[in-house]
């Protein structure tokens, strides 16, 4: 899995790239561990998964408690249908904010 | 699975390796390419996929937990009549206790215990059992379309 940074303001969003599961998940792990600090706006664009597993949802959920209790947030873009199902299955649709495209995100983020 | 025709059928001897383990995806794609009408094609595989990944992640991660050169067997095989992917897996890890893996609490997101629950939800059958020092899995989903 390829992970790459951009910086638009005080939010930030991780573009992941491939197969993102038990393998890669701890490339995001280690990376929110490291660079999340306050204000914690985070948001992962998935347009370019073509897998998840549930190690890999961990590690968002993971992410998504550690952006929370520092006053943040994780947000999620741009998941491919199939990747979709797995979070309407698992209700992870419910725990994540999860917008069409990452300007939508981003203007989210703005906003609060 | 006696009086059924095989269409094509996939043997891996895999280290139990949580990198490798993704060749059984490859698999699955590769057998599904016989399949002509398949509604959803991506949605399909990567079901199947997603199912036997966890399974896979379960086996290295907790059946072998501990152990490095642990190894796992995957047959994998497309069924005509009723049109159907089986996909066996044996291991000679720790055995599985079903009544230890809780139902994930879905009003709440956890960071564990979803891995069975989506091979369950995205299967149709799922069957385990424990013999002579071998867990066996045997996982199978039936699938429209014509081989």
């Amino acid at each position: 899995m390829a992970l790459t940074i951009s910086e638009h303001g005080t939010t930030t969003v991780v573009h992941l790239e491939g197969r993102f599961d038990a393998h890669a998940a701890p490339q995001l792990s280690d990376w929110l561990k490291s660079n999340v600090a306050t204000p914690a706006h985070i948001i992962v664009n998935m347009t370019k998964v073509n897998f998840i597993d549930s190690t890999a949802l961990a590690s968002l959920v993971t992410g998504l408690k550690r952006c929370r209790q520092l006053n943040g947030d994780l947000y999620l873009c741009n998941l491919p249908d199939t990747v979709r199902v797995i979070f309407e299955l698992t209700r992870f649709n419910k725990a994540f904010l999860i917008f069409t495209d990452e300007h939508d995100a981003r203007t989210a983020f703005a906003s609060n | 699975m006696d009086t059924m025709e095989v269409i094509d059928t996939i043997q891996l001897h895999l280290p139990a390796d949580i990198e490798q383990i993704r060749l059984v995806s490859t698999c699955v794609s590769q057998l599904l390419t016989h399949v002509k009408r398949l509604p959803e094609p991506e949605v399909a595989a990567y079901n199947i996929q997603l199912a036997a990944q966890e399974i896979c992640v379960n086996i290295v991660t907790h059946a072998y937990a501990g152990v490095s050169n642990g190894t796992i067997q995957v047959t994998l095989t497309l069924l005509k009549q009723p049109n159907q992917l089986v996909i066996e897996l044996r291991d000679t890890g720790q055995p599985f206790q079903p009544e230890a893996v809780p139902l994930p609490n879905l009003e709440e997101a956890e960071e564990h215990g979803y891995g069975l629950f989506l091979v369950r939800e995205l299967l149709d059958d799922v069957h385990y059992e424990h013999r002579n020092g071998v867990n066996y899995w045997r996982l199978t989903k039936y699938l429209q379309g014509a081989l």
